[in-house]
């Protein structure tokens, strides 16, 4: 089965982890920008980390034949520092418009603070103006009061609905998304948020309509091989083809396809692996390492 | 204080430990030295070592005398110099001493940082550093959240309502006891309430296990509606589940809550519940 996981933090992850998500089918991915465990200090810490998503990150999983896309935002939890939010917001123009950035995001309320808020808006606007869809985080703390103002902030803005995917939901938020137009993202944790077993419970009672599943597999206790081993579990359950289908691939390719920036035809088909490649003198092998080169 | 402080300090440092520190309190004379100043705050821990005060009877009352709101029994050696060090530099003009204090913290590693939290209480005019302790509840390092959230007064004197109820749900979240929250009482209010009562439905629609001690948030300002979500908490497998139910029962004034806890009594075995019930039984009578 081909899937796309639509929401990884693969910058944490090492190549063992990507050869393994190859192997169990993982074409595409997205690796959403976030916090990075620690507060960063300074503009200059993203703007190499924007880099780095765009250009290092995006070469490792090609190495082992995964698409890799991304999406840029400053996040909730650092939008509550002033001046470095400012700065991070006037770098945001020109990220957005690079090659392979198919959102705004993350983007969301973390302690649902004002400035949290201002942010939030501001980013939404933003991707309004840059033609983008927008991916929303929603706080652990005070989940279902955060959902709820992340669905009311999108409405007043006027940001539309279709082109929001709004993620880590529960039980309870699930419901909330689906009465809106929005997308709801699941994010399948070892030990928090969602686990397999009540993922396969929800599409049994809601199906897959806007429905979308991802491992996040970031810094934290996490697995990025959440998707297949979620999908082999609805499998299982009886769930049909068609419905794992949808929400393990066409729905990420759906909306992310609403950027205009990802070719539905194109990764449909696994790019081919030359590990003979480098990037800017850095190659994913070491020394000995025999290069797996297909053609 | 300092002189105090200093006093505790020495009498606990080693011979080179001592030495080093009295140097290192010549950086905090003017001009201040920023790199120098960082520096030594740094080495603390690598010079003076990190085992808990433990303050001697005679220390203890003396310090009570002076702080009786703040408990640094459990403060490393290291981070009662560093919390020195901040007291030797506010000679300094009041915005440079600010900018120098934030530099401590915002140059520090995971074990300075702690250190700052915890120092924080003894600055004068320590609510011109909200925003950074405000700031450390966002980490994911435990270590360092429980710095602040932990045998600290400083949230309860300091933090506004939004950022106070953030810090205690992101404790629910780590599993940290309410109780080590210094002033949590003192700061109850319906939101927070609400949040704690939302975090609950939120974990029993996963089927997960909900903190024992959550109820001791979500009861003083509960809905008189809902009070009755905690009544099978006090039917639990788990003590600590029982124990928390009937501590939380305590805040309410109706029958039915009356009769559940009586009833509990009837067939309760453990005795630190069987206390709780009877206390929560005796507060609702007067
Ligand atoms: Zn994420």
């Amino acid at each position: 089965m081909k899937i796309f996981d639509p929401h990884i933090h693969m910058t944490s992850r090492t190549t063992d982890d990507y050869s393994a998500m190859a192997q169990n089918g993982i074409l595409v991915i997205v690796e959403p920008s976030f916090w990075l465990g620690q507060p960063r200090t300074n503009v200059g810490s993203f703007i190499d980390y924007f880099n780095s998503l765009l250009g290092w990150e995006r070469f490792r999983a090609s190495q082992f034949g995964i698409r890799h896309f991304c999406t840029i935002g400053l996040n909730p939890k650092e939008a509550n520092n002033p001046r470095l939010a400012e700065e991070v917001l006037s770098l945001l123009p020109r990220y957005l418009q690079k090659d392979g950035v198919v959102a705004v995001g993350e983007i969301g309320y973390d302690d649902q603070t004002d400035a949290e808020e201002r942010i939030f808006a501001r980013q939404l606007e933003l991707a309004m103006e840059m033609d983008l869809p927008v991916l929303v985080h929603t706080p652990h703390r005070d989940k279902k009061r955060g959902t709820i103002r992340s669905l009311d902030l999108i409405r007043s803005v006027g940001f539309p609905e279709e082109r929001a995917l709004i993620d880590h939901n529960t039980e309870e938020t699930l419901p909330l998304i689906l009465d809106t137009g929005c997308w709801a993202g699941h994010t399948i944790y070892p030990h928090t948020k969602m686990d397999e077993v009540r993922m396969v419970k929800l599409v049994k009672e809601y199906g897959s309509e806007r429905i979308l599943i991802n491992s996040a597999a970031d810094w934290g206790i996490s697995d990025p091989l959440k998707v297949p081993k979620t999908t082999d579990l609805m499998l299982e359950s009886g769930i049909t083809l068609q419905t794992i289908r949808t929400i393990v691939w066409d729905n990420p390719a759906h909306f992310f396809s609403q950027s205009q920036r990802l070719d539905l035809a194109g990764i449909d088909a696994r790019p081919s692996i030359d590990q003979t490649e480098f990037y800017g003198g850095s190659t994913v092998l070491r020394g000995g390492q025999t290069p797996v080169v297909e053609r | 204080m300092i002189a105090f402080l200093t006093e505790i300090l020495r009498a606990r440092a080693s011979g080179g430990g001592w030495k080093w520190f009295q140097t290192a309190s010549r950086s905090t004379v003017a001009p201040v030295d920023l790199n120098r100043l960082l520096g030594n705050y740094a080495g603390a821990s690598l010079r003076l070592g990190k085992r808990a005060l433990n303050l001697e009877p005679e220390e203890t009352r003396r310090w009570n005398s002076r702080r009786p709101d703040l408990p640094v029994d459990h403060w490393g050696l290291d981070e009662l110099g560093r919390a020195i060090l901040l007291l030797k530099i506010v000679h300094l003009p009041p915005d440079e001493y600010v900018d120098t204090v934030l530099e401590c913290y915002q140059q520090g590693d995971s074990r300075e940082q702690q250190s700052w939290l915890r120092g924080l209480n003894l600055l004068p005019g320590r609510g011109r550093f909200l925003d950074a302790a405000v700031d450390a509840c966002r980490t994911n390092i435990v270590p360092l959240l429980e710095a602040i959230a932990c045998e600290n007064p400083y949230p309860a004197a300091h933090f506004p309502e939004l950022n106070f109820n953030q810090m205690v749900l992101k404790s629910l979240f780590n599993a940290i006891r309410m109780e080590r929250i210094l002033g949590l009482e003192s700061r109850f209010n319906p939101e927070l309430s609400r949040m704690a009562d939302d975090y609950a439905s939120e974990r029993e629609a996963a089927g997960r296990d909900v903190p024992p001690d959550l109820w001791w948030v979500v009861a003083p300002r509960i809905t008189p509606e809902r009070i009755g979500r905690i009544y099978p908490y006090l039917q639990q497998g788990n003590s600590r589940h029982r124990y928390w139910a009937a501590r939380a029962l305590g805040y309410a004034r109706d029958e039915p809550s009356r009769l559940e806890l009586e009833g509990r009594r009837t067939i309760e075995t453990d005795d630190r519940v069987l206390a709780a019930i009877d206390a929560s039984l005796a507060k609702m009578v007067q």
